[in-house]
C-alpha cells in the first residue's frame, strides 16, 4: 500500500502480494474438482485471512497518510 | 515526480484563485490562459507544483467549485528546472494524490474483459503450479501473480473504507469477488482438464508440499520425516 501511495510501480507491489493469495485462491477451485473439500476449505480460509490482512494493513497505511500528510478528502 | 495540475475555472473566480495560488511557496510556476477552456467554459490555470504542495492546490481547486463548474486534471512532471527554487525542488516528497491513487486502482481493477481475462490466466498458471514442485512451482506462482491483477481491487477496498468513499469500497469488493471467482473457476477447469487427460493425478495436488503448507497440515502427518530434512511419501 505504501508503494501504491508513493508513485512506486503498481506491478511490483501487486505481484508480490498476489503471490501470496493467488495460490490459495487456485487451491479452492482445484480442491473442489479434485474432491478434496478439506483442502478447498483450507484454501478459502487462507484466502480470507490474506485479504483481511491486506485490507486492515491498507487501512492503517491510508490512515497514516491522511493524518500525517494529505489531511483532506478526495475532490470527488 | 513533481505535479502539473490544470484547473479549468469560471472566469469570475480566476483572479481570486490566482491570488491564492501565488501565496503557496510550493507552486513553482503558474500560467493562465483566459477564455482558454471551451468545456467547461472559463479560464485555464496550469500549476507546476511540488508534491508536498499538491494537496493544497487541490484544496483550492475544490473550494473553487462553489463558484461554478471546475474541472481539474493532474499529471507527473519529469523535472522542474528552476535555479531559484532548486533547493525546494530537490527536497520534494514522493506522495501520490488521493485522486491519482484512486484512478490508478480503478484502472487496474475495473471489471472489464481484460481484467477477467488476466485473472483467468492467473488461475490457469496457478493451477499448474499446484501440481508442480521446486523451481517450476515457484516460477508458476510468480508468473500467475504477475499476470493476475489480484492486489489492486483489495487495495481499493482499503482506500474506500478509510476515506469513507463507500462507492469505491463497494467497487473494490465487487471486483475482488468477480476476479477471484474467475480465477478459481479457471483453476478448477484446468485441473479437471489435466486430470481427464491423464496428465496429473489427484495425489499430485493433494500431497504437494506447498499445498500441505497452505492447508496448514503438518507434513509429517502425510509424509515420513527423514533426518536430513527431506520427505518421503
Amino acid at each position: 500500500m505504501i508503494m501504491i501511495l508513493t508513485y512506486r510501480l503498481y506491478l511490483v507491489p501487486g505481484a508480490l502480494i498476489a503471490l501470496e493469495i493467488i495460490e490459495a485462491a487456485a487451491m479452492i477451485g482445484v480442491g473442489l474438482v479434485a474432491s478434496e473439500p478439506a483442502l478447498a476449505f483450507a484454501g478459502a480460509g487462507r484466502l480470507g485471512l490474506d485479504i483481511l490482512f491486506i485490507v486492515v494493513g491498507g487501512v492503517i497505511v491510508v490512515l497514516l497518510k491522511q493524518t500525517l500528510f494529505h489531511r483532506r478528502a478526495s475532490m470527488v | 515526480m513533481h505535479r502539473t495540475i490544470e484547473i479549468k475555472v469560471p472566469a469570475s473566480y480566476t483572479d481570486e484563485l490566482i491570488h491564492e495560488l501565488e501565496q503557496l511557496e510550493q507552486v513553482i510556476s503558474l500560467t493562465v490562459v483566459r477564455g482558454g477552456s471551451v468545456k467547461p467554459p472559463g479560464d485555464v490555470l496550469t500549476v507546476h507544483a511540488l508534491n508536498y504542495g499538491a494537496d493544497e492546490v487541490m484544496r483550492l481547486g475544490d473550494a473553487a467549485r462553489k463558484h461554478g463548474h471546475v474541472s481539474v486534471s493532474t499529471g507527473e512532471l519529469t523535472s522542474i528546472v528552476d535555479p531559484e527554487h532548486e533547493h525546494k525542488v530537490a527536497n520534494d516528497v514522493d506522495e501520490a494524490l488521493w485522486e491519482e491513487a484512486e484512478t490508478g486502482l480503478c484502472h487496474q481493477s475495473r471489471i472489464t474483459t481484460n481484467y477477467l481475462a488476466l485473472m483467468v490466466l492467473g488461475g490457469t498458471i496457478g493451477a499448474a503450479g499446484l501440481v508442480l514442485e521446486g523451481t517450476s512451482q515457484a516460477i508458476s506462482f510468480v508468473a500467475a501473480s504477475i499476470v493476475a491483477p489480484g492486489f489492486e481491487p483489495i487495495a481499493k477496498i482499503s482506500v474506500g473504507l478509510y476515506l469513507r468513499r463507500w462507492d469505491v469500497a463497494r467497487r473494490g469488493l465487487t471486483s475482488t469477488v468477480a476476479g477471484y471467482l474467475a480465477l478459481m473457476l479457471s483453476a478448477a477447469l484446468v485441473f479437471a482438464l489435466l486430470f481427464l487427460t491423464g496428465v496429473v493425478v489427484v495425489e499430485e495436488f493433494a500431497d504437494n508440499p506447498e499445498v500441505q503448507t497452505l492447508a496448514g497440515t503438518p507434513r509429517c502427518a502425510r509424509y515420513s520425516c527423514l533426518p536430513a530434512g527431506r520427505w518421503r511419501a
